[in-house]
């Protein structure tokens, strides 16, 4: 059930209302809004997610680091198991397919059939997360298995993130009696779920046919239109992503929790590092804290820095999706991480350390530059995420980046200049997000009511009406 | 929360007014338009019967033809002004007996549908005084399981003639057609006709894509006759073509679904005093000859006018009347062609006293068969 369907947001209503009309038993209405809603994937999803849960929280009572030598084994038991368990859902059939490929095996069919169970690649990461901060000491273990399986499976965030921490979200949990209904956190989100299916329904769905047809085109696309097709999936990944970011966290504020933000405008920064503090941060933030900092973090000599650097961003890239062409994007985007770091380090530091090299370094040219390029990098990198193949990626890329052949037609220039006002909507939302208490209050004291209710019913009759016959799911939900 | 209120009152407004405010053209242009409807196709089905229903009322019509049918009575490849309920319209005024026409032909509409569709006329203020279904040969062989018996108004089928949809459960379920519904199923059933935001959603977006490059319909319309396509010759050797010329005798008992459904048909517009009228389409003579020389297709071809024959409605033959030349493909026509079907049916229609002058009467032909020139 997505978030954007009409039956979805009448069950959420529902389950709002009997939240604050019976406060005590929030949990178990929560529990079973959370087991319902991730049932409608299939009541055998339910089980394995129930029980991959179970397992979690009986290895972490047992993984507290002042039990003994044992607790170790609980953490590495649990932490096994929920690996296997993606590792088999998620990557049977890559694996498979790939031996069968590149070896010429003949794998038994119904091993590559293997089904992908619905938000699975985002539980498995918080229930590791959760475990391996118990081993460390960091995370009490939770006090009962309703209140760990509320934490876990908060149908808000479920299937697509964020990814929570036990830390920012079980203490809600455990006081979610204590919740008193308050209009305006109600009311933001409210605002977070109305845009976040604008978002997804106006802008993503909307851009998604545009790009998909250039993208069919295969090899034989232009250099002109692949630059608008990697342009257009550039701006549809993010607005079918964040939308969803949106309205999870709009739909934690209705029951008065505070998700972690996802999302913060990541097509202006200036570089990887700012990048991956802006996109999809939860997950940039596991990478870092459960893959490069046990890898040895930044206490290691520079070149293994670099390299495992590069190793955590391609194992991220294969999160994303069991195909070479994910592991493509992730190792992408870890050699460009690399080789910004040696660039600050080695270029930008020492030129800044003189007078005009630090004016030039710190001016909004430089910074206007950075993003640029960092963009377009950006959306080069786009291509390896959606393109079907790796040769196919190559071959646009190259298109791209010889501007050979061009292909020229002004009604793909004029794609252009429609990415160019999506980038421009996207600095303003900067300006919006940022100043959002400012905007709200100048949007109340200069709009009167009846004409702000106006705006707001044509929001809600615009998205009714970009919604499709048969919703398009969110492109995160493969993952 | 004063903006909450008036936000609820505006919503409240729209409920109310929407379906009253939309121009018919919206959601019926000489036809319906399958781009706009095929993500809900029977939803979107009623919200059409529901304007044309409304226009007849609003213009006080009494006389007027409505056509059910496949995606030949739809008239498919072309646009909606190369349609057959436009050229009827085009030629009844031409000859001074003017004649409104509501073609409410759907593509892979079956019997079941069809029947389904007539029960639903009804239901929105539509009169079946005139009525005419058209089908063509393929949709007396038998199935296997595809097609199945009613393609998109299952649902409907169940509500309006619970018998008939027992009948049609196997021929349903053999093609999946029935599957275990959730929640989801029952909202889109049940909540989203009576929200008018969703019940329109698909007519008001299909106007915004409009100004959206490269989200507008998705079907090219190519209505280049059959001879300069490359290809579809070879395209039509594929079984699920060739099926629909299969010369194994067809079963003209109540086992087929097309004989089920269309005897059931009968027998409901008999009881509504219905001038029913049944064309068969023809099928391309030149395409597809070798299929249609086969005695056995012959055969069946006596069959169905035996059938007809012994029925009280009209049934006009249109196999062999239209120029091999005039095909789109191996059934559908290009624009001329059903200019001339259109030319074709209305010359039959106006043999008939009760279609001559506009009037409360009019009855089937009551087993008249017509034999065309």
């Amino acid at each position: 059930m997505l978030f954007h369907s009409p039956e979805f947001l009448s069950l959420l209503a529902v389950t709002v209302t009997v939240y604050y009309t019976f406060p005590r038993a929030r949990l178990y209405l929560l529990a079973l809004a959370n087991a319902l809603f991730y049932a409608v994937a299939g009541l055998p999803w339910l089980g394995l997610f129930v029980a991959m849960a179970l397992l979690t929280y009986l290895a972490s009572k047992r993984a507290q680091p002042d039990l003994g030598p044992s607790a170790r084994r609980w953490v590495w038991l649990g932490v096994t198991a929920n690996l296997l368990n993606l590792g088999f859902f998620k990557y049977t059939n890559f694996v498979f397919q790939s031996l069968n490929r590149y070896l010429h095996l003949t794998a038994d069919s119904k091993l590559i059939s293997v089904i992908l169970p619905i938000g699975i690649s985002f539980y498995t990461f918080q229930l590791i997360a959760y475990l391996v901060d118990v081993g460390r000491g960091r995370q009490r273990p939770s006090r009962s298995f309703l209140e760990f399986w509320v934490f876990i499976s908060f149908f808000a965030h479920l299937v697509a993130g964020p990814i929570m921490r036990a830390k920012d979200f079980l203490p809600q949990v455990e006081n979610a009696d204590q919740v008193r209904f308050n209009t305006g956190e109600f009311k933001y989100g409210l605002y977070l779920l109305l845009m976040g299916m604008a978002k997804k329904v106006i802008l993503a769905d909307t851009l998604a046919p545009l790009a998909d047809s250039r993208f069919a085109a295969g090899t034989s696309i232009g250099a002109l239109s692949a630059w608008v097709a990697a342009y257009l999936f550039t701006f549809q990944i993010y607005f079918d992503f964040s939308a969803y970011s949106d309205m999870a966290l709009g739909i934690g504020h209705l029951f008065g929790f505070r998700l972690t933000q996802n999302f913060f405008t990541p097509y202006l920064s200036d570089g990887p590092r700012e990048f991956w503090q802006r996109w999809h941060v939860t997950l940039s933030t596991w990478i870092r804290d459960y893959v490069y900092i046990p890898l040895g973090g930044s206490r290691v000599k520079v070149p293994r820095q670099l390299f495992n650097l590069i190793l955590a961003m391609t194992l991220s890239g294969l999160w994303h999706g069991a195909a070479w062409t994910f592991a493509a994007w992730g190792l992408y985007h870890g050699v460009l991480a690399a080789v910004e770091r040696l660039y600050r380090k080695h270029v930008e530091t020492p030129v800044a350390g003189t007078g005009l090299g630090r004016r030039v370094v710190t001016s909004w040219v430089y910074r206007a530059a950075s993003v640029f390029a960092w963009f377009h990098l950006t959306v080069i990198g786009w291509v390896f995420f959606r393109a079907p193949t790796i040769t196919q990626a190559l071959v646009m890329i190259k298109h791209m980046v010889l501007l050979r052949p061009l292909g020229f037609s002004y009604s793909e220039l004029a794609m252009v200049g429609f990415a160019g006002l999506l980038f421009i909507g996207h600095a303003l939302e900067r300006v919006v997000r940022e100043h959002e208490v400012r905007v709200h209050d100048v949007w109340r004291r200069l709009v009167p009511t009846p004409a702000r209710a106006l705006f707001y019913a044509a929001a809600v009759v615009l998205v009714a009406t970009f919604m499709k016959g048969k919703e398009a799911a969110f492109i995160y939900f493969r993952f | 929360m004063r903006a909450l209120a008036y936000t609820l009152i505006y919503l409240l407004v729209i409920q109310l007014v929407l379906g009253l405010v939309v121009p018919v053209g919206l959601v019926y242009h000489y036809r319906l338009d399958f781009n706009v409807v095929k993500n809900s196709p029977a939803a979107d089905y009623d919200v059409v019967l529901d304007q044309v229903g409304r226009e007849i009322k609003r213009e006080k019509l009494t006389d007027y033809l409505v056509i059910l049918g496949d995606s030949v009575g739809y008239s498919g490849p072309g646009g909606p002004e190369q349609s057959l309920g436009y050229y009827l319209e085009d030629i009844s005024r031409a000859q001074g007996r003017p004649m409104r026409v509501f073609n409410l032909s759907m593509p892979a509409m079956q019997a079941g549908d069809i029947y389904t569709a007539y029960l639903k006329l009804h239901e929105h203020g539509i009169s079946t005084r005139h009525v005419a279904v058209n089908f063509i040969y393929g949709g007396f062989v038998a199935r296997n399981p595809d097609p199945p018996a009613a393609t998109w108004f299952q649902d409907d089928l169940r509500r309006l003639d619970p018998e008939a949809y027992a009948y049609a459960v196997p021929s349903l379920k053999a093609n999946g057609r029935i599957k275990p519904s959730g929640y989801a199923d029952w909202f889109r059933r049940v909540v989203y006709p009576r929200v008018s935001i969703l019940r329109y959603r698909d007519f008001l977006r299909a106007v915004i894509d409009r100004y959206i490059p490269g989200t507008g319909p998705d079907e090219v319309v190519d209505t280049r006759p059959w001879y300069e396509k490359p290809g579809l010759p070879q395209l039509l050797q594929a079984h699920e073509y060739q099926r629909l010329f299969d010369d194994t005798p067809f079963v003209m008992d109540e086992s087929n679904p097309q004989v089920y459904f269309f005897d059931r048909l009968i027998a409901r517009a008999q009881a509504d005093g219905s001038d029913l009228t049944f064309f068969q389409t023809p099928d391309n003579p030149e395409l597809m000859r070798t299929n249609v020389t086969k005695p056995g297709y012959a055969a069946n071809l006596r069959r169905i006018t035996q059938y007809f024959a012994a029925k009280p409605v009209r049934f006009v033959d249109l196999e062999g009347q239209i120029s091999p030349r005039l095909f789109a493909d191996h059934v559908h026509l290009v624009p001329e062609g059903y200019r001339q079907m259109a030319g074709l049916l209305w010359r039959e229609w106006l043999k008939d006293a009760a279609w001559v002058q506009p009037g409360p009467t009019g009855r089937a032909g009551r087993g008249d068969v017509v034999a065309l020139p």
